[in-house]
């Protein structure tokens, strides 16, 4: 695959990526650069990776976690821990329905609600694994925690979302 | 019947599709069979939240082409930079010269673009400091400077606007001066010889010269120097590639990365060798440009085109549009790109520019005499057909 054909597939999903990290436009696409930069430049990379898309995430996030370190150790000198301390927060995009605004509205608040009530790296665990389908091993090596640790990550989200928002349904389970 | 947006309220829907849990996909796996008319609406909801709801890059097209832009531009860059410069050697003893150097390295399968085949695109840089790194110190400026070494190891620099500054020099190590792409300089020599450093270019020189010989070494970039006359000490001005070497006179070395290698001879005389061949000798108004097999083409030329830049302007002669934009790129500190293809970069440009302060005047300029049409967005500048 070339690198025109490479970018043009990935570059939405890796900016929306990016911003959801909570890095500014201009930061994420400087980070984009770079890594189309050293996937072309370090000879053979795009043959030689099979996992490119998830190379290319990968790539991304370690260089906005190296960003984001640097622009912490310039506030304050304490050192932070990326994995935790980065926010997750996915925008919902509603524009595109083609119905009235008062249920546009109302999807884009039953959405939100429910990602609200979770944590950032819950919310970033479900961006991983239902939008982009990685699995358990990848998302672990993108959070840089364990694959338990996020199994459990993702069974007390939905626990929290089923206490919150489930009730009925557990009822109705539970009945049948 | 269930609309796919009254699914996009549900609450039950939306755990499904976040976080399923066998629960969930129980529920769900009933409720198609219970419905099947719906089983179509659940599936665009399905496509609706992956696809765009909670996956809606807000990258616009034009964002998108600059990036990509911006990235084949670095990657071309880092290429020129892996690839090393063939080794040449010549010898001058000329009234005026000029030698331009380029690496030959072969052009990489270029990765495809073209968003509009007649267009060339340019960006403005950030402008860097000059930079003088002398006693293992660095001392910039944000103008242009004039450095002028005296005899006792002292040098003066003045800046536009600004006092002159007094600094020692120490004897024994050598000193760079770093000027910029967007910037210009001249230093004058202990010995009272005068350089002009034109835009992007390292010149390494001592803080006085040794009993037998002068030497300078211009790392990268382009100068004009005017040698003061010593007959006992051979000058000697060294780059990467090749080393020339003087008796008093007035020449011009240009020693760019993206440029062909080439030499000028404008008055006198002057012989060019290479590795493995013979010396070769040129007549003023002469050019010879240098061949991967290390031998030499030459044909006439006009001289003013190739040292008019110290003078503040730039002269052309049908020369094409991308040789005018690549100088113009180097004195404003700009960046030009654009596909092999692109017709424009073959229109030819006659006349001359005048490199004022104002950098739309000479974008006017150069569109006036290409018949182009130029437009400056921020930092990018779009160059199209009229």
């Amino acid at each position: 695959m070339d690198l025109a054909a490479l970018y043009n597939l990935y570059v939405n999903d890796l900016f929306t990526y990016g911003c959801y990290l909570g890095f500014e436009r201009e930061i994420v696409k400087d980070a984009i650069h770079d890594v189309f930069v050293k996937v072309t430049v370090d000879e053979g990379l795009l043959r030689h990776i099979s996992h490119i898309k998830f190379y290319l995430f990968r790539s991304l996030k370690n260089r906005l976690i190296d960003l984001h370190k640097y622009q912490k150790d310039e506030i304050a000198l304490e050192k932070v821990d990326p994995s935790v301390d980065m926010p997750f927060n996915i925008h919902i995009d509603v524009e595109s329905l083609l119905i009235e605004k008062e249920d546009q509205m109302q999807v884009k608040n039953a959405i939100e609600q429910m990602l609200t009530s979770l944590t950032d790296r819950q919310r970033e665990i479900i961006y991983l694994r239902y939008i982009q389908e990685y699995d358990y091993n990848q998302i672990a090596e993108l959070l840089h925690i364990s694959v338990h640790g996020c199994r459990k990550l993702v069974s007390t989200a939905i626990h929290s979302l089923r206490e919150k928002f489930g009730f009925l349904i557990t009822f109705l389970t539970l009945m049948s | 019947m269930k609309h796919y947006t009254d699914f996009l309220k549900d609450g039950k829907f939306l755990r499904w599709q976040l976080l399923d849990d066998d629960a969930l996909n129980q529920y769900w796996r009933n409720f198609k069979i219970e419905h099947p008319e719906s089983i179509k609406e659940i599936e665009q909801a399905i496509v609706y939240i992956k696809n765009k709801g909670m996956n809606n890059s807000n990258l616009n097209e034009n964002e998108r082409a600059l990036l990509f832009h911006k990235i084949q531009t670095t990657i071309r860059q880092r290429h020129k930079v892996k690839q090393r410069r063939l080794f040449w050697y010549s010898v001058a003893a000329v009234a005026i010269l000029l030698i331009g150097l380029t690496l030959f390295y072969h052009q990489r399968e270029d990765i495809v673009i073209t968003p509009d085949k007649e267009l060339i695109v340019g960006e403005l840089l950030n402008n860097e400091d000059i930079q003088l790194i002398t006693n293992k110190e660095s001392i910039y400026f944000q103008n242009d400077i004039e450095v002028k070494l005296d005899k006792g190891g002292k040098a003066e620099i003045s800046q536009k606007n600004k006092e002159i500054r007094e600094i020692e020099i120490k004897q024994e190590q050598l000193n760079t001066l770093i000027v910029p792409y967007g910037k210009r300089s001249t230093l004058t020599l202990a010995d009272g010889s005068k350089i002009w450093l034109n835009s992007g270019s390292v010149l390494e020189f001592p803080a006085q010269f040794g009993d037998k010989k002068r030497e300078i070494r211009l790392t990268a970039g382009e100068m004009y120097i005017e040698v003061t006359h010593d007959r006992s000490k051979p000058f000697f001005v060294h780059t990467s590639g090749f080393n020339v070497r003087v008796y008093g006179t007035k020449f011009n070395i240009s020693n760019y990365t993206d440029s062909p290698q080439s030499v000028v001879l404008v008055e006198g005389s002057v012989s060019l060798q290479s590795k493995g061949h013979k010396e070769l000798f040129i007549t003023p108004s002469e050019k010879a440009v240098y061949s991967e097999s290390g031998t030499f083409e030459t044909r006439q030329v006009d001289v003013d085109q190739f040292i008019s830049w110290r003078e503040g302007y730039l002269s052309f002669d049908k020369t094409s549009m991308s040789e005018v934009l690549q100088k113009i790129g180097r004195y404003y500190n700009l960046s030009f790109d654009y596909e092999q293809d692109v017709n424009l970069q073959k229109r030819t440009c006659s006349g001359k520019i005048y490199l004022s302060d104002n950098f739309d005047n000479v974008m006017t300029t150069v569109a006036l005499l290409t018949s182009t049409q130029y437009r400056k967005e921020n930092k990018n500048i779009f160059i199209t057909n009229q």
